[in-house]
């Protein structure tokens, strides 16, 4: 016991994959799989889908707090399995021809009030629903996809549609709810806003005689009769086979620099002639039976890209490219393009690797900066930001309905908001990263603004606007993790004082020891929280890591569940920070007590992890201690430390444990 | 292959039967073929995990002159009595010598019985369910399967890897299979078929063509695999054996079984999920396309609210409840899971698998939480189910007084399947009881 609570008063090593004991040989960079995000976003910039297929892979395991960590992303076979299935779908979006406009609406998007899902559609139960469609000028073609059920001397069912207003038709319904039928009507549309309406027409319910009908749709869409070709044609047919004076040749030469974008490196001549060895032997077959026609053929071996362990890991191997001080420059280039923008690198970055543009420091600098600015960057907000902020907490949270009914998806997505533009101007060099807990300003939309019991900002998007001294502003006040570090009715002091201790000082709490026996709680009924906590830290087993806990986040308990500041003068927010023992009341006070460079440095340290896909070094924490200070004092915005981060032997240069094949 | 349309208000309709009148069940179900190879002896493996434990006074039966008497609270598993054996007090140890995160080392040991000496990494070893992969190498499409209807939540304190916490089936140290948590994509693996759609000629040739295709990644792959180092290596080896479950699962489609062409929608509601996967288990047991499936109904720790039950608060929160009144909410909770239990067991139990049996006959199911009580983290408690698997263990409305290490259930199973061996740090014999 002695042993436990020591290790909680002391520093305790940040967990992360790699942990605390470390030889150089460890700093090599393993296989890094890509992540759900990554994968997405990868071949959103491979081939232009918005197909987002990583969302129904597997979860990603998370480790140290992120879930990029190369130690943590194994591979299953439901994931290959996954990712073979996936590389069909994106290649055939991709290049499949597609009409120039669309608009399709399934059951579940279709609000239908009173309509209950059956199957893959909704029953209308006589409810009339509305699609509404911009267009531009364009001739389409409007397919209802539904079924309809008759029992009793009820007639067929008929749905009425209508384009503003005007009738298109009334539709007799073919097709059952099970095996749906395909309605479809020609119309023109002009350009602007419309909204399509369908009525059931002859709806009868007579339960008691089984007399009645039903309307099942299953989809509704608008599509034009012309195609254009798919987002994935320009970017990959880089001769046109139809026109080469050798098609094979052709096919070639898209197979080559498609794998060079998907591999994020040059292909060598035995790669390249290997791909191409493959579209002739699926093209021609076995020599009995027939192959595959030249674009599905194409189609495979783009496949066969996808699936390769080249595309879907970041590797080093015994052929990069190192040079001295500097890394392989196609390696570095994935390794900017996966911390910046969670996706692969784009042309410019290829060309910027090519040049040598990231074989020294300044070029290294110039790039990190454009890639900063251009809207991939929107990446390290989706995979660092969400994560370090609890905004994906938060989605996942369920305040009480009873205790907190104005708690609605609108408010959720504000407090989403609210922490990706805190994360987002700090991006933006608008607020030093020394200020993260004191930025002076809000981030607010009307929606958060009256659940914070402020004035409205006049937008219904999130903004900036300077701090509302009613409510304390910065890291510690955001509403995210605040609502999802609460329990559904009441504010959690454990839970918030563990996040600040792991996000905001990462002074994370130790494990409980083996072999603790947890006895049962007290009841704490007609206790104060503080009186709760404090008859849960008398037992001793708990008193070790719940002292730390407890105290820091008992000084936030001037917010609820819910994050809005609690007017009660006797509410009890007495805190206390536990390596300093500086007591406080609230986040303004915190915020004060706290110390820039420590919590700067923090921030840092999650960066660089989350940057290699490791937990920090023990002996590599003060030499980001010393890059936080540096930026504290100079007043750096975040896109400088970054750079700084950047710069690190361990980021850009080749490991030291090199040799080993 | 024969593939008759079965539509998902048909296919939501075998479950508890919540939308319209139960049609007869046998009318929705893939048809078994005639001819079909004979069952193998040994029953299938469900294992059936529940989280943040099992206060055992709403879930133990008593054991009486009658036989087992389920407390109210999961009275639905009843019916089931007659078939079950339940073991009471089972210690898990591995758990208890692991550093205390308790739902992380509970739910990461239930089935593997190792200890987990620190946080560093990813450690553990291989489970049971994967033992037995291992053991009788199953010809069948999918070696083992694992689901959730869970979603990916807090992983525990002490920085303790969520794969603790989310996958029970372990092939090895390091190595935990996820679970997949969409029922869309799980039956798109299982019955999304090998011809990517086609049918006919173009469907043989795309089943020839994926042979080359993988054939041709397998080579790439193993180009790569001299130019990394040795632990690049030992990552590829688990891509390997990926591909040749990839390459086992597109190549043998079992003919004898019809599949529905549509499975459950995308973006289901939780409940619709777990009633989902249900019906995902009876399809693939039927078509006999697994012979181990491990079945999550949430992950470790779970901190579900569950709101459709007016039981609010996070399940994990109102399992160390403070209070009568978050006690009654877990114990709607508790409630509910058991008649989920029972709802899956129904299914089995009324659908026909081979030679007379229904499926329940041919499947053990063995129903384990992730400790005893989780109001004081009770793994020294553990209280498991094992449910059907007709003269296989005796499952027969019996109770057996465990006090002994949970690994020796492990032991007790793998002997059942006729592999004597010892399992995990402390599982060395069978326990007394279970074995006919």
């Amino acid at each position: 016991m002695l042993l436990f609570a020591a290790g909680c008063v002391g520093q305790v090593d940040p967990p992360g994959p790699s942990g605390p004991a470390r030889s150089a040989a460890a700093l090599e960079q393993p296989m890094r799989r890509l992540n759900r995000l990554e994968y997405n976003n990868t071949v959103r910039d491979l081939l232009g889908t918005a197909l987002r297929p990583a969302d129904a892979f597997p979860p990603d395991t998370e480790s140290g707090g992120f879930d990029n960590m190369a130690e943590a992303l194994l591979l299953t076979p439901a994931l290959l399995d996954s990712y073979y299935t996936a590389a069909r779908e994106v290649v055939d979006d991709a290049l499949d021809d597609r009409p120039s406009f669309r608009v399709a609406r399934t059951a579940v998007e279709l609000a239908v009030p009173n309509g209950y899902p059956v199957g893959n559609g909704v029953a209308l139960e006589g409810s009339a629903f509305t699609v509404a469609v911009t267009s531009p000028a364009v001739h389409v073609s409007m397919n209802v996809i539904a079924g309809g059920d008759t029992s009793g001397s009820a007639p067929a069912p008929v749905l009425r549609a209508e384009l503003d207003g005007v009738l298109i038709g009334d539709i007799a319904i073919g097709g059952s709810a099970a095996n749906p039928a395909t309605h479809t009507y020609p119309l023109d549309l002009a350009e602007g806003a419309h909204t399509l309406t369908f009525t059931p027409a002859n709806f009868t319910k007579d339960p008691a005689s089984n007399i009645g009908n039903n309307i099942f749709v299953h989809s509704v869409e608008v599509r034009s009769d012309t195609l254009v070709e798919g987002p994935g044609r320009a970017r990959l047919f880089v001769c046109d086979p139809a026109t080469a004076s050798a098609a094979a040749d052709c096919y070639g030469k898209i197979l080559e620099n498609f794998a060079r974008r998907a591999w994020r490196r040059p292909v060598t001549s035995v790669e390249a002639e290997a791909l191409r060895r493959l579209w002739t032997t699926l093209r021609e077959g076995d020599g009995v039976a027939a192959g595959e026609p030249d674009d599905q053929a194409l189609r495979l071996v783009l496949r066969t890209i996808l699936v390769s362990p080249k595309f879907l890991y970041r590797v080093r191997t015994i052929r990069d490219d190192d040079a001295g001080e500097w890394l392989d420059p196609y390696v570095l280039a994935s390794r900017l393009s996966y911390f910046l923008w969670s996706s692969m690198p784009d042309d410019r970055l290829f060309q910027a690797a090519e040049d040598g543009e990231l074989s020294s420091e300044e070029g290294l600098r110039r790039t990190v900066a454009w890639m900063l600015l251009d809207e991939k960057s929107r990446g390290l907000l989706d995979g660092f930001a969400e994560q370090w902020l609890a905004t994906r907490k938060l989605m996942g949270a369920s305040p009480s309905p009873a205790a907190f009914p104005d708690f609605d998806a609108s408010l959720r997505m504000s407090m989403v908001d609210e922490s990706k533009a805190f994360f987002q101007d700090l991006l933006d060099g608008n607020v030093p990263v020394g200020d993260l807990l004191n930025p002076g300003v809000q981030y607010l939309n009307d929606r958060l603004a009256a659940h914070y019991g402020l004035p409205a900002v006049g937008s219904e998007s999130v903004i900036r606007v300077d701090a509302d001294p009613a409510r304390p502003s910065g890291i510690l006040a955001l509403g995210a993790w605040l609502t999802s570090h609460s329990e559904p009715d009441h504010s959690s002091p454990i839970k918030r004082g563990r996040w600040l201790s792991d996000q905001v000082l990462c002074q994370p709490v130790a494990p409980p020891p083996a072999g603790l026996v947890v006895g049962a709680l007290p009841s704490g009924e007609g206790l104060s929280v503080r009186q709760q906590l404090e008859l849960h830290r008398s037992d001793p087993v708990c008193a070790g890591c719940h002292s730390r806990l407890d105290v820091l986040g008992m000084g936030l308990e001037e917010f609820d569940a819910v994050g809005r500041l609690i007017a009660d003068p006797a509410l009890d927010s007495a805190g206390e920070v536990p390596m300093t023992g500086a007591s406080f009341r609230g986040a303004a006070e915190l915020a004060q007590a706290l110390e820039p460079t420590q919590v700067t440095a923090c921030m840092a340290s999650k960066l660089y992890s989350y940057a290699l896909g490791r937990g920090v070094l023990p002996e590599e924490r003060a030499s980001i201690e010393q890059l936080a200070a540096t930026a504290v004092e100079g007043r750096q915005t975040l896109p400088e430390l970054i750079a700084a981060l950047v710069m690190t032997p361990a980021f850009r240069a080749p490991e030291l444990g090199e040799g080993e094949p | 292959m024969i593939r008759r349309s079965m539509s998902r208000r048909r296919y939501l309709r075998g479950v508890g039967g919540a939308l319209l009148a139960l049609p007869t069940l046998e009318f929705m179900l893939p048809a078994r073929a005639a001819a079909q190879t004979p069952l193998e002896k040994k029953p299938r493996l469900l294992v059936f995990y529940l989280p943040n434990g099992r206060r055992p006074e709403w879930w133990v039966p008593a054991a009486t002159g009658f036989g087992l008497v389920f407390p109210g609270e999961s009275a639905p598993l009843q019916p089931y009595a007659a078939r079950a054996l339940s073991i009471v007090d089972l210690d898990n140890s591995a758990a208890r010598n692991s550093p205390g995160a308790a739902h992380a080392m509970g739910t990461g040991t239930v089935m593997t019985g190792t200890a987990i000496p620190d946080l560093v990494g990813i450690k553990n070893n291989v489970s049971l369910d994967q033992r037995l992969v291992e053991l009788m190498a199953p010809s069948t499409r999918f070696k083992s399967l694992q689901w959730s209807a869970g979603e990916p939540g807090p992983c525990d304190v002490g920085g303790a890897s969520c794969a603790y916490t989310q996958s029970i089936s372990w092939t090895g140290p390091g190595r935990p299979l996820v679970p997949t948590i969409d029922p869309a994509a799980a039956f798109k693996r299982v019955f999304g078929g090998g011809a990517d759609g086609l049918a006919g000629a173009a469907g043989e040739t795309r089943k020839r063509s994926a042979v080359s295709v993988l054939d041709a990644v397998r080579t790439d792959a193993k180009s790569l695999q001299t130019i990394v180092g040795s632990a690049d290596r030992r990552t590829l080896d688990g891509y390997f054996t990926a591909l040749r479950e990839l390459e086992l699962s597109l190549s043998s489609v079992d003919a004898s079984c019809e599949v529905p062409t549509d499975g459950p929608a995308g973006g289901l509601a939780y409940p619709d999920r777990v009633s989902a996967f249900f019906k995902l288990i009876q399809l693939v047991f039927q078509c006999d396309q697994t012979r181990f499936l491990s079945f999550m109904m949430e992950f470790g720790l779970s901190c579900r609210s569950h709101d459709f039950l007016s039981a609010s608060g996070t399940h994990h929160g109102l399992s160390h409840y403070g209070s009568d009144d978050q006690k009654e909410r877990l114990r709607k909770v508790e409630q509910w899971h058991s008649l989920q239990l029972a709802a899956l067991l129904d299914l089995l139990a009324t659908t026909p698998g081979a030679a007379g049996n229904m499926l329940l006959d041919e499947t053990l199911v063995l129903v384990i939480p992730s400790m005893g009580a989780g109001s004081n983290h009770d793994h020294a408690r553990n209280c498991p189910l094992l449910i059907g698997g007709k003269n296989f263990i005796q499952t027969n409305n019996r109770q057996v007084a465990g006090n002994t290490e949970l690994a020796n259930l492990h032991v007790s199973l793998l002997h059942a399947y006729g592999y004597n061996e010892t399992f995990g740090d402390a599982g060395t014999a069978p326990i007394p009881g279970v074995l006919v």
